[in-house]
């Protein structure tokens, strides 16, 4: 197992979530829109910026500063 | 009967109170906060039923201004029923929300809303089963196709029932409704609706995206600035008229009313139709689902000046008018960084500008004239982008951190196009309106008194005493009066330059004209913008920004001269 910042999986990537390392508001944020610890999520594109994820079929654009806060485990091909 | 209708963004809730309703409502917003508050009324069975649609939210965790709103209301005007619009599509999201809701001890009724499009998902909910657990209520209702708001409107009018409450921290929250979920949920093919995925590929491609995002921002333009432009015309026509008719009557009295309030509050609201028809394509744009896509394809540019991509649709408004870009701002959600997006705008530059281009580029550019004049509008946007990048690492330091859902594409719905396009206008009309009143009357005070005449006016002394600030520029006292008269509106410039009869060739060179029209690029906005941006970001900013864009065209037009004079 290999654990990355969110910000840091390519396009066409997928991992789990395993933590969010932020303060209060921004984790109960990201977990009240179903980004929570144990979910698929799957980056459907990046552009430099924000990153397009994918989680329990919903899409979200997230910003580069808060991708980072989302710790992904990418299993063996990190 | 009050009712409260509660639920994430993107559920439908707005096209459910449409149905409720039939349309009756009345758009109201809360005092002193910029989250709308929409209220419907509707009869059922001859029984009176008022709709408060609180904003979308997710959780009652995050203290964002949204869900204090909605905790607000729901804590200190204890509505008798909290109607919990739920969508289909994703349950298990939803009820995280409807869990945190039991706590309230209000009766609720849960709608479990866009069930026509989980159905085609092939997602089937057990509502027996989930009206057990919470204990309330659950309606299967598609408020597009009109289904089961019948049923909705009966048990609304049984009152609901209190829920069982659920307790515990949203970690506890979450797993609860995981379990519940997958109790009341079968899904027997999971897949995506291909129509979105086919949107989403075409409009968020990697070469075709920007250009298609470009026209649909050409479009937004035309739209706002040609379309609306005759009625712009008519409007200002008619203001016209009204000012000169009323200002023809003897006396001070109608003299102020005439060319101070009637002209000046004219003005701004000849711009109406050119703001209403920017809010129906903005509305159109957000209501069809493409905005957050836009968003995602310009935020790797925009970040780079600290700014984040919901800043670059204001940013190319500004070009045509700064007043509606800056109401433009109101949907960046990130305070800093939409104040920052708001205190820069003034320096894209507008469409009143040109004139003033035109004017000098003609005199001393003949030949490099459309050059000139482009250079204008590059060093607006380069100055806009640098300023951006400074505010953000000083005063409005911080990290920009953002997170959109992308909703589903959907085709908007007309009459909440209009509601939501009518609302906006309205809080323009009535915001701008009112500073605006008082500063025409001050501005026709300065320009007629005590002479009658501008030349023998408080604003040509004005003109006269603060020349001396001018003068490493070189500029005469008439054109320090002209951009004093700017402040009303900058194509003003123009007419003042003619009014005082200037010469202009004779009292300054090429690199002064230059710098001169560097300056009305820069300085302080309009009265307008600056009443935009005080409706949008607050009276001390709005007098930041005119410090701050008086500061930054006085230091490039000085530059611009000294430069100059080496040539």
């Amino acid at each position: 197992m290999s654990v990355v910042p969110l910000s840091a999986l390519r396009e066409g990537q997928e991992g789990t979530v395993v933590a969010i390392n932020g303060g209060r508001g921004c984790t109960a944020r990201l977990m009240s829109m179903g980004i929570v610890p144990g979910k698929k999520i799957k980056i459907a594109g990046r552009r430099g910026g924000a990153v397009l994820v994918s989680v329990n079929g919903t899409k979200f654009v997230i910003g580069r500063g808060l991708a980072m806060k989302v710790a992904v485990d990418v299993g063996g091909q990190g | 009967m009050k009712v409260a209708m509660v639920g994430n963004p993107n559920v439908g809730k707005t096209s459910l109170l449409n149905a409720l309703t039939g349309g009756d409502f009345s758009v109201g917003n809360f005092p002193g906060v910029t989250v709308e508050k929409k209220e419907g009324k509707g009869l059922i069975d001859g029984k009176a039923v008022t709709f408060v649609d609180l904003p979308g939210i997710y959780s009652f965790q995050t203290e964002s201004l949204d869900e204090k709103v909605a905790r607000d209301y729901l804590e200190k005007e204890k509505p008798d029923l909290i109607l919990n619009v739920v969508n289909a599509l994703n349950l298990e999201r939803n009820l995280y929300l409807t869990l945190q809701l039991t706590r309230f001890g209000i009766p609720m009724v849960i709608a479990l809303n866009m069930i026509d499009e989980a159905e085609k998902e092939r997602i089937r909910i057990d509502t027996k089963k989930l009206s057990e657990i919470i204990g309330v209520p659950v309606i299967k209702t598609s408020a597009v196709k009109g289904v089961g708001i019948e049923e909705l409107k009966r048990e609304i009018l049984r009152g609901g029932s209190v829920p069982k409450v659920f307790s515990g921290d949203l970690q506890d929250i979450i797993r609860m409704a995981e379990k519940i979920a997958r109790e009341v949920k079968v899904v027997e093919k999971l897949e995506k609706p291909e129509i979105d995925e086919a949107l989403d590929e075409v409009f968020m491609d990697r070469h075709l995206g920007i250009p298609i995002f470009l026209s649909f921002m050409w479009m937004m333009f035309m739209f706002t600035y040609s379309v609306a432009q005759p009625l712009n015309d008519l409007l200002s026509f008619c203001f016209d008229g009204l000012a000169s008719y009323v200002a023809s009557f003897d006396g001070w009295f109608f003299s102020m009313l005439g060319d101070g309030v009637v002209a000046g509050v004219g003005s701004v609201l000849s711009f109406v139709p050119n703001i209403a028809f920017l809010f129906l394509f903005l509305s159109l744009l957000e209501l069809s689902g493409y905005m957050p896509r836009a968003v995602f394809l310009v935020d790797g540019f925009m970040s780079r000046f600290g700014l984040n991509g919901r800043s670059v649709i204001p940013l190319i408004m500004g070009f045509g008018c700064n007043v509606p870009a800056i109401l433009a701002t109101r949907s960046i959600e990130d305070r800093k960084v939409r104040i920052v997006t708001a205190l820069i705008n003034p320096f894209m530059s507008c469409s009143a500008r040109l004139p003033i281009y035109v004017l000098f580029a003609g005199i001393f550019f003949p030949k490099t004239g459309s050059v000139v004049v482009m250079s204008m509008y590059v060093i607006g946007v380069l100055i806009a982008l640098i300023s951006a990048l400074i505010l953000r690492k000083t005063l409005l330091k911080g990290e920009s951190e953002f997170i959109m859902e992308l909703p589903p594409y959907m085709l908007p719905n007309l009459k909440e196009l209009w509601l939501m396009t009518w609302s906006r206008t309205k809080h323009f009309i009535q915001k701008a309106g009112t500073v605006i009143l008082a500063m025409s009357v001050v501005v026709w005070y300065i320009t007629t008194y005590p002479g009658g005449s501008i030349e023998e006016s408080y604003a040509a002394m004005l003109g006269k005493a603060i020349q001396p600030l001018f003068s490493p520029m070189g500029w005469s006292w008439e054109l320090v009066l002209a951009l004093v008269s700017g402040f009303v509106a900058k194509e003003v410039v123009v007419a003042t330059i003619g009014v005082l009869n200037i010469d202009v060739p004779s009292v300054m060179t090429s690199y002064q004209a230059f710098a001169y029209m560097l300056f009305t690029l820069l300085y302080m906005p309009c009265i307008a913008t600056i009443a935009a941006i005080r409706a949008e970001i607050g009276t001390r900013w709005a007098m930041f920004a005119v410090l701050f864009s008086f500061s930054v065209a006085y230091a490039v037009a000085l530059i611009a001269t000294g430069v100059g004079m080496w040539f």
